[in-house]
């Protein structure tokens, strides 16, 4: 069961075929797999060994339609490298399960989770161009890693930190569209900002 | 459209009849009453609007000749007889040329904003001043009609500026409602603290929501890479810039209109309040803790605030327009992003016997507190500068003398042990909104063993921003003997906020 592997196919045709395991760190493909796993149309679906051998057979190819092949194989690496996070981070989501935060907060406490731990590792993986960081981070969307997507977060916002608004224009390649005076409206309107 | 004109026609009547009553008063009062009719038919019209404009694509064809129709009526109406002030024809052009806008009908606008403006040079001025009016005198639903007749404004405008750009020879003054105008009542809301009324740039940035934004290039040759992004996504961006340097959010807000819209989103400013002011617990804050002798039945004085819930938090947010945003600005909270330093001067004499003068030494020395999101926090006092310091200051940093800690923000401390630490404390400082900018830090000197030092401190502004100084309160040292210690607050300043961009610039906590 430990070295299943599950086909991936991405938007170009490319077939990549990842450890089941690795892959499983998306929460789509983890759902997905496990819909397979309990699907009526297959009959016995509680048989593991079922799933264990369609997925050796490679008779699942999971399409990811909106991530293509170059992208797609990056996200496999960050997988690969966090593969063992979760033992990492075990005492630290211990300690979170034991203050009792309530459910709608678990997006946010996620979001302050990477940041928190975001490593060299990551920033270094995430030193690509915008193109192709942008790319990440629609993809670990649509696939729902959440930490690769958090951490892929963090490097747009470090682009824009400490920068003044026409640094920031630069960066992204974005023209004012505001009239004169609606830039001053917004600007006077995130003074306070500035101010603390 | 055959309704707009018979609206426009029984609000004529009806000003009419309040001009009649208002004649015997004084000359003041009439303008008042005045100004109310048109304000309801400023408010009452806005839904008409918006039903034409919804009905617009059945009756496409219908549109162009009702506005046509009214362009005219609305020139004619003003009965010689009657003679309504400069003021009221102004309002009643306005009104015609706003809807004529709406129908499309430029040139019909025009028309009737120059006629608005020839007869009352301020029109703009007024028909703003009566939907707002309106929108802070009537029920919530009212309002919120108000709110549509504003935004169709707003949209009205900026046909007439798209407008103005074909036609350079028009003059400024002939720009309705321009927001030129506005920016000074701007200013003037600013300076409440929560305007009960929803304030320009809400109106412009919904105006932005209304519209399908994408971001301009600012070379033509290269991608926007930010425009594949989904609205979703940027604001996650945010949320995390928010940690990092929220000074940023407010930069990047006034970077394109997609993204002012964006910097304004409840969550990006709800995930911003609850970094500020939750404080998850962390193994080091239990550590420190334990260190600290807290659990254990320990003295009053050095019990800790009750820490804010998200329950409280959120039950706070009425306060605040429910705008998590404006709670952001406006809820005192204590800051990650740098160090709180407290400056103290002495004079201490000096001997020189060779000398007639008598020398003093000026000494100064600081106080420095770094807080961490988990509650813990870093102490030190000492004669080095802050250039020296700041950047060292760290809960494992080797500095000399480094006192940590635990720290709470809160309502009020925990079983009535604020009224036992404070007992002449300033009655201001016991109201609610006082208790919730109350900082409690206990700190143990390591150096001196067992000796725990408490502050209590009460978060404040200054001409250069919100929630940078810390006032004492009160300051206690209680030894292994449970001696406590008052401290003579005298000579003690304020600790003032520095921002020190290294404490964020890795991204651990």
């Amino acid at each position: 069961m430990k070295s299943n592997l599950v086909k991936l196919q991405s938007s170009d045709g490319t077939i990549l075929e990842v450890p089941q395991e690795v892959i499983e760190q998306s929460k789509l493909v983890k759902s997905m797999l496990a819909d397979c796993d309990g699907s009526p149309n297959e009959g016995r679906c509680n048989d593991g060994n079922l799933l264990a051998r369609r997925l050796v057979d490679h008779a699942i190819v999971i399409p990811v339609p909106n991530v293509n092949g170059p992208v797609l194989a990056r996200v496999i690496d960050y997988c690969k490298h966090h593969l063992n996070d979760k033992e990492k981070r075990g005492l630290a989501s211990a300690l979170r399960a034991a203050s009792s935060k309530p459910s709608d907060e678990e997006e946010d406490a996620a979001i302050r989770e990477t940041i928190e731990n975001i490593t060299e590792w990551d920033q270094e993986f995430l030193k690509v161009d915008q193109g192709t960081l942008f790319d990440l981070i629609l993809a670990a969307n649509y696939l729902d890693i959440q930490p690769l997507l958090n951490s892929a977060c963090y490097m747009v916002a470090n682009m824009m930190k400490g920068k003044s608004v026409g640094e920031i224009r630069k960066t992204f390649n974005v023209k004012c569209d505001f009239t004169p005076e609606e830039e001053a409206m917004v600007i006077a309107d995130n003074q306070w900002c500035e101010d603390i | 459209m055959q309704q707009n004109s018979q609206e426009l026609e029984s609000f004529r009547r009806q000003w009419l009849k309040e001009i009649a009553a208002g004649q015997t008063v004084s000359t003041q009062r009439p303008r008042r009453s005045r100004s109310r009719g048109a304000g309801r038919s400023a408010a009452t019209r806005a839904p008409a609007a918006t039903n034409a404009s919804l009905a617009a694509p059945v009756t496409a064809a219908s549109g162009e000749k009702e506005a046509e129709a009214l362009a005219p009526s609305a020139e004619t109406t003003p009965a010689p007889e009657s003679a309504p002030s400069n003021h009221e024809r102004a309002i009643d052009y306005y009104l015609a040329a706003v809807i004529c806008e709406q129908e499309g009908k430029l040139g019909d606008a025009l028309v009737n904003y120059r006629n608005a403006f020839k007869h009352n040079p301020n029109v703009d001025v007024a028909y703003r001043r009566l939907l707002q009016e309106r929108a802070q005198s009537k029920s919530k639903n009212e309002l919120k009609q108000a709110e549509i007749g504003l935004q169709r404004q707003w949209q009205a405008n900026r046909t007439s500026k798209q407008h103005q750009k074909h036609r350079e020879d028009i003059p400024m003054s002939y720009v309705p409602m321009g927001l030129i105008s506005v920016i000074p009542d701007e200013k003037a809301l600013g300076e409440k603290a929560f305007p009960s009324q929803l304030s320009e740039v809400d109106e412009l940035v919904s105006q932005f929501g209304e519209l399908s934004l994408e971001c301009q290039p600012l070379v033509e040759s290269r991608p926007v890479h930010i425009n594949r992004l989904p609205q979703e996504l940027i604001v996650h961006v945010l949320k995390i810039l928010s940690v990092i340097d929220v000074q940023a959010v407010g930069r990047a807000a006034a970077m394109c209109r997609r993204l002012a819209m964006l910097s304004r989103d409840p969550h990006l400013w709800r995930f911003a309040n609850i970094y500020s002011h939750i404080h998850p617990v962390s193994g080091r804050t239990l550590d420190a803790r334990a260190s600290l002798g807290f659990g254990s039945g320990q003295d009053a004085h050095l019990m800790p605030l009750r820490p804010l819930t998200m329950r409280q938090l959120v039950s706070e947010l009425p306060q605040y327009r429910d705008d998590w945003r404006a709670m952001y600005m406006h809820r005192p909270r204590v800051r990650f992003d740098g160090v709180y330093i407290s400056t103290c001067n002495y004079v201490r004499p000096g001997s020189n016997d060779n000398s007639f003068f008598a020398p003093v030494y000026l000494v100064t020395y600081y106080r420095y507190l770094r807080f961490y999101r988990d509650g813990t926090c870093v102490k030190l006092l000492t004669p080095d500068e802050p250039a020296l310091v700041v950047r060292k200051l760290a809960w494992d940093c080797r500095l000399k003398g480094v006192q940590r800690g635990i720290y709470t923000v809160g309502m009020a401390a925990c079983d009535g042990g604020a009224d036992a630490s404070d007992p002449d404390g300033d009655p201001l400082l016991l109201h609610p909104a006082s208790l919730a900018r109350r900082v409690k830090v206990v700190v143990r000197d390591p150096v001196r063993g067992a000796i725990d030092f408490c502050l209590e401190l009460s978060i404040g502004s200054t001409h250069h921003g919100k929630h940078n100084k810390l006032s004492w309160i009160n300051y206690t040292s209680i030894d292994g003997d449970s001696r406590i210690t008052e401290y003579d607050l005298a000579t003690f300043k304020p600790f003032y906020f520095s921002r020190v961009r290294s404490y964020t610039a890795t991204p651990s906590l």
